[in-house]
């Protein structure tokens, strides 16, 4: 039996491999990039930097963690707020789309539910689209000029919406074009799996 | 109580740099900078590149040093730095030679000469220098992964995990890289 001769060489000579040295001046650029990073965001200063520490007076002297109300760190406290805001934001905005249509939310938040729902509907069959055409770019090619126009008119409304009197009825409108875009969608997936299942037939594998 | 399963020489200086102390920085980078920037080197093969690589390193270490635990040597956890930042580096490098050179990591590269043939390395010379020399010499695959296996002890698990590859990639990888290495040096 041979023994493997590389690793073993490689092993017992790691050191002499190490050979090379980097320049000089390597240790100012690190020094000066810290220095440069330090003044874009101060450390945190280390020892408990609490602003509430006069406060607690008989504070333990270790240090050590105690749960409970009056020891409660204000950072954590401070960090699950901001969390719980965060939440509820990320949640409006889902439901509702606050910073996506603006505009919508403000004229009439049911109707921007629904919108919101519709278009997550349309990107999603965009997508399948766009997954099952990848093998043949001129089609979606094709299919994207059609969604295209309905989502350009789609946006026209939209722009119209915050100097039109009968908001009700442009957003009908545009909720109707949203529709269009899934009726059309659904119609060209169709169309792909037809073309699918044909070439199946034709050239089985 | 603290596991320390590690026990680091360093273990003082890194609690001092994670106060900020630039002193104790600049020692540890004393310590490290050699073996890192071989590390880079073997990787990268381009002298001005790895020092780049590095510098990023050194300074992504420090910044985020807070976030060291002493989970393993402070050594070893530079290296997974220094490392992965050398392999993204690959990366962006080729995104830039895509069409000059498409020798990918994984990829195959010539006919398969993997076969369980027992090699002839008593023949070979084997001498630091011509084999560095021989390193540098191999596809860029091949050297990535030979350099972390043979040379910073990574299993073909953990390559496979920096590299976004199998485990039995790395491992075809490094039996066809390791006999292409011999090749050279015969």
């Amino acid at each position: 039996m041979k023994k493997d001769n590389l690793e073993r060489f490689v092993r017992d000579n790691r050191e002499d491999f190490d050979d090379k040295e980097p320049s000089v001046d390597l240790w100012k650029k690190i020094e000066a990039g810290l220095d440069k990073a330090s003044l874009d965001n101060p450390p945190i200063v280390q020892n408990n930097g609490s602003p509430f520490v006069a406060v607690h007076k008989n504070r333990p002297a270790s240090g050590g963690r105690q749960i409970g109300w009056p020891t409660l760190d204000w950072r954590v406290a401070a960090s699950i707020a901001v969390l719980l805001l965060a939440g509820c934001f990320l949640y409006m905005n889902k439901q509702y789309g606050v910073t996506r249509q603006p505009e919508l939310v403000a004229a009439n938040p049911t109707y921007a539910k629904e919108v919101v729902q519709y278009t997550q509907l349309i990107d999603n069959k965009r997508a399948e689209l766009k997954q099952l055409t990848e093998d043949n770019p001129a089609l979606y090619q094709e299919f994207a000029i059609d969604l295209d126009r309905l989502e350009n008119s789609y946006r026209a409304l939209k722009a119209d919406l915050p100097k039109n009197p009968n908001q009700e009825v442009l957003i009908q409108a545009m909720i109707q074009n949203l529709q269009l875009q899934i009726n059309l969608l659904n119609e060209q997936l169709r169309v792909i799996e037809r073309i699918k299942d044909q070439s199946h037939e034709t050239s089985p594998v | 109580m603290e596991p320390k399963p590690y026990p680091d020489r360093h273990a003082d200086l890194v609690k001092r740099c994670q106060q900020g102390e630039r002193r104790a920085q600049y020692e540890l980078y004393q310590h490290y900078v050699k073996a890192m920037y071989n590390v880079c080197l073997r990787i990268l093969n381009h002298e001005a590149e790895a020092e780049d690589v590095l510098q990023e390193a050194f300074m992504d270490a420090f910044s985020h040093i807070g976030s060291f635990r002493g989970q393993s040597t402070f050594g070893a956890w530079l290296k997974q730095i220094v490392v992965n930042r050398a392999i993204n580096h690959l990366r962006a490098r080729r995104l830039e030679l895509v069409d000059m050179e498409s020798n990918r990591f994984g990829e195959d590269d010539g006919p398969d000469f993997a076969d369980p043939e027992p090699y002839d390395e008593d023949g070979v010379q084997l001498e630091v220098d011509r084999v560095r020399r021989a390193m540098q010499l191999l596809p860029e695959g091949y050297r990535v992964v030979l350099s972390l296996y043979l040379f910073e002890g990574y299993d073909h698990e953990e390559i496979g995990n920096v590299l976004n590859i199998s485990e039995t990639t790395s491992r075809t990888q490094y039996l066809r890289g390791k006999k292409r290495l011999l090749e050279l040096l015969n």
